[in-house]
């Protein structure tokens, strides 16, 4: 149950696994089915990075490269994902702020993967 | 450079970090600016404002109501405004404005150099742009030469309309007009990782040209570009810098692993001010299952008087505004009780569960630390570990709860907090079916507490199993009904099973008890969560953009009534 990964974004995405088992997750699979590589590194893009792909065409979220390619792909630093998918970090920062992100692929497919797409936490 | 970024006048807090805040954080944009404005005398002499200038004045005041819509849900800013309340520009006067951070501040960009000066294009835009009357621009011109706090300012001011009003952002594109602009015409672009920005700027200007027609702001989106290149320049003379405000959001927190969210904002006009004793006034409310956001009111009167009882009134405060899903509000409150009374185990446990609730891990850790301290001295190890390495300080904090739970393993002697105390740190450690254990532990010893419940429901919730966790809420809600947070999470249920219309309804009921007598928008800490919540229930779940363009922060939730039952 302890995750063995070092990165935030590890429990985030463990989490996200769950959610698209739910209904709402189905829901979504199905408005969006498009698959999303991110490219998750500790501290500085493209240095330790690890590779998850969330497939919202399948409902799934695996660890690990694609097998065909997927729509888009996004880099990021750990904190900067966790705290752009939990809302903290306004995205509009994260574009204009220096290697925060990176995107590859289509740019449609990008704008469709907000953070709406994340379960909403609850709260204790 | 250097001055700007660590120079011994900047004090704890950099010149960027506030820069900073001050971009996210539109409210102190408004206030500042105004506030600045009448500093400078220049409206001192034209008191009666001419109703352009109320007009703008009102535009910043909508979007401040809206702040909290980070994902380009804002379009509907201008046709949905919030409702003003009668006495806004009383309210502006009302706002505590820090002065040492002001001061501060103001040194910090004094000693720095104004990229202005260098860009006075940028500078003519601006005006433009805004529509600032011309005397207004002389002022703000001669501030922007003499005050350099205004530079500041009125940079966070583009950062602020780039946030609002862009549309075209690669990932959060929610965006209606968005999606309206690449109907049709998916546009497949490859972009390589060197240059995306500049790609995306490139499609940027094309959607832009294109939409030229039908766009009612066309100008805003020039403000982005400005800010843009202000950026670029900023990279190209000075990467030392550039790279320092990128790291701003990581550096924020301090060695406690703390945010700096900044003063506890009071709510102005509380009718509690003048209670003879608002600080029994609250628990009465409390006890009698009133409303949390009039208690909390009460409690906010007793931190505005100079009594003896302030330090309960921050506690008291902090956790009523937990209860009553205003995560930072509460945290900043119980920061204040804690610094009063490094002992108050109610305000360190809260604080603990409010940043496990935030996702500042280390810092929730540290306050359980330092509960376990204040109530059992003789566990704590005193051992030093490393606060940044965040699985460190789990692994010494857990070790103490379980010798401190191991003291008195056995029913009624069992100390309950202790049990919450290590369901929190389980539970940040997603070993969710411990963390139920220990919450299941405590409510055997507390059946009555409508916070354990709910503490169980959201641990359940988290970890998928959301049909357990509504039967969780539903046993807190019955025990007090006017708990928000624990709508709120209910509301997170039903979303999660896909029972969206049932979603709405508790996160409506939520809101609509953040109404006060004096405030039907829901008062100065909003609760961005609830209404970025319903929005999504509309837009995502219930495929209703006219919904959810009417959910803005601020807005008055009666307008809902006629769809649903609250």
């Amino acid at each position: 149950m302890s995750n063995p990964s070092p990165l935030k974004s590890a429990a985030l995405l463990e989490q996200m696994k769950l959610h698209l088992a739910s209904g709402a997750g189905k829901d979504l699979t199905k408005k969006i089915g498009l698959v999303y590589q991110l490219n998750i590194a500790p501290k500085k893009i493209g240095v330790d990075e690890e590779i998850y792909i969330v497939d919202l065409k399948k409902g799934e979220v695996t660890k690990g490269k694609y097998e065909g390619k997927p729509d888009a792909t996004f880099s990021f630093k750990d904190s900067d994902f966790v705290a752009v998918a939990t809302g903290k970090m306004n995205p509009q920062m994260a574009f204009i702020r220096w290697g925060a992100m990176k995107i590859k692929g289509s740019l449609s497919a990008a704008q469709k993967f907000t953070p709406d797409i994340f379960p909403k936490p609850s709260k204790l | 450079m250097s001055g700007l970024l660590g120079g011994a006048d900047c004090g704890p807090s950099n010149a960027l970090k506030n820069f900073s805040k001050h971009v996210d954080s539109d409210k102190s944009l408004q206030r500042d600016r105004m506030q600045n404005g009448m500093q400078q005398g220049q409206f001192r002499e034209q008191r009666q404002m001419r109703a352009e200038d109320k007009n703008m004045m009102q535009e910043f005041y909508n979007q401040g109501r809206q702040q909290d819509m980070p994902y380009g849900f804002q379009h509907g800013r201008q046709s949905n405004a919030s409702p003003i309340p009668a006495n806004w520009d009383a309210d502006f006067a009302n706002f505590n404005v820090p002065m040492q951070e002001k001061a501060r501040m103001e040194q910090a960009f004094r000693s720095a150099p104004r990229q202005d000066q260098q860009n006075p294009q940028w500078r003519r835009d601006f005006f433009e742009q805004q529509h600032i009357p011309a005397e207004m621009q002389g002022a703000a011109t001669n501030s922007f030469m003499n005050a350099p706090m205004n530079y500041g300012m009125n940079m966070g001011g583009m950062g602020y309309n780039m946030g609002m009003q862009r549309s075209a952002m690669p990932m959060y594109g929610m965006n209606e007009q968005v999606a309206v602009n690449n109907k049709g015409k998916e546009k497949l672009v490859e972009l390589s990782s060197e240059n995306w920005e500049e790609q995306f700027k490139a499609l940027d200007v094309q959607d832009h040209e294109e939409r030229q027609d039908e766009s009612q702001e066309p100008t805003q989106e020039d403000d982005f570009r400005d800010f843009e290149s202000i950026w670029k320049d900023m990279q190209e003379e000075n990467p030392a810098l550039a790279e320092e405000w990128a790291n701003e959001f990581d550096s924020s927190l301090d060695s406690q692993g703390r945010p700096d969210l900044g003063e506890y904002m009071f709510e102005p006009n509380n009718v509690y001010m003048t209670h003879a004793n608002p600080f029994e006034e609250g628990q009465r409310l409390l006890a009698s299952g009133g409303s949390l956001s009039e208690a909390a009111l009460c409690f906010e009167a007793v931190c505005q008087r100079d009594g003896d009882d302030i330090q309960k009134g921050w506690s008291a405060l902090g956790l009523c505004q937990a209860q009553n899903e205003k995560e930072e509000a509460a945290i900043k409150a119980l920061e204040n009780a804690v610094k009063l009374d490094p002992k108050d185990l109610q305000a360190l446990m809260g604080l603990a569960v409010s940043y496990t609730n935030d996702g500042y891990d280390t810092a929730a850790y540290l306050s359980l630390e330092r509960w376990l301290e204040a109530k059992y001295p003789d566990l704590v190890s005193g051992i030093q570990v490393n606060n940044n390495d965040r699985t460190e300080v789990h692994k010494t904090v857990t070790a103490q709860f379980i010798k401190a739970a191991q003291l008195s393993p056995h029913g009624a002697e069992m100390d309950a907090d202790v049990q919450v105390g290590l369901g929190v740190l389980f539970y940040g450690d997603e070993e969710y079916d411990k963390a139920v254990d220990c919450f299941s532990a405590a409510l055997r010893i507390r059946p009555d507490d409508a916070l354990l419940w709910n503490r169980l429901g959201a641990t359940l919730a988290n970890s998928g199993k959301s049909e357990d966790a509504i039967e969780a809420y539903t046993r807190a809600l019955d025990i007090a009904p006017t708990f928000v947070r624990c709508r709120y999470n209910l509301g997170v249920s039903c979303i999660n099973i896909g029972c969206y219309e049932e979603a709405a309804q508790h996160l409506l009921t939520g809101l609509a008890m953040h109404q006060t007598q004096g405030d039907v928008g829901g008062g100065v800490n909003l609760s961005t969560n609830l209404w970025e919540t319903l929005r999504r229930v509309f837009l995502v779940g219930m495929n209703r953009p006219d919904l959810s363009k009417l959910a803005v922060s601020g807005a008055d939730v009666n307008q809902f009534r006629s769809e649903f039952e609250f």
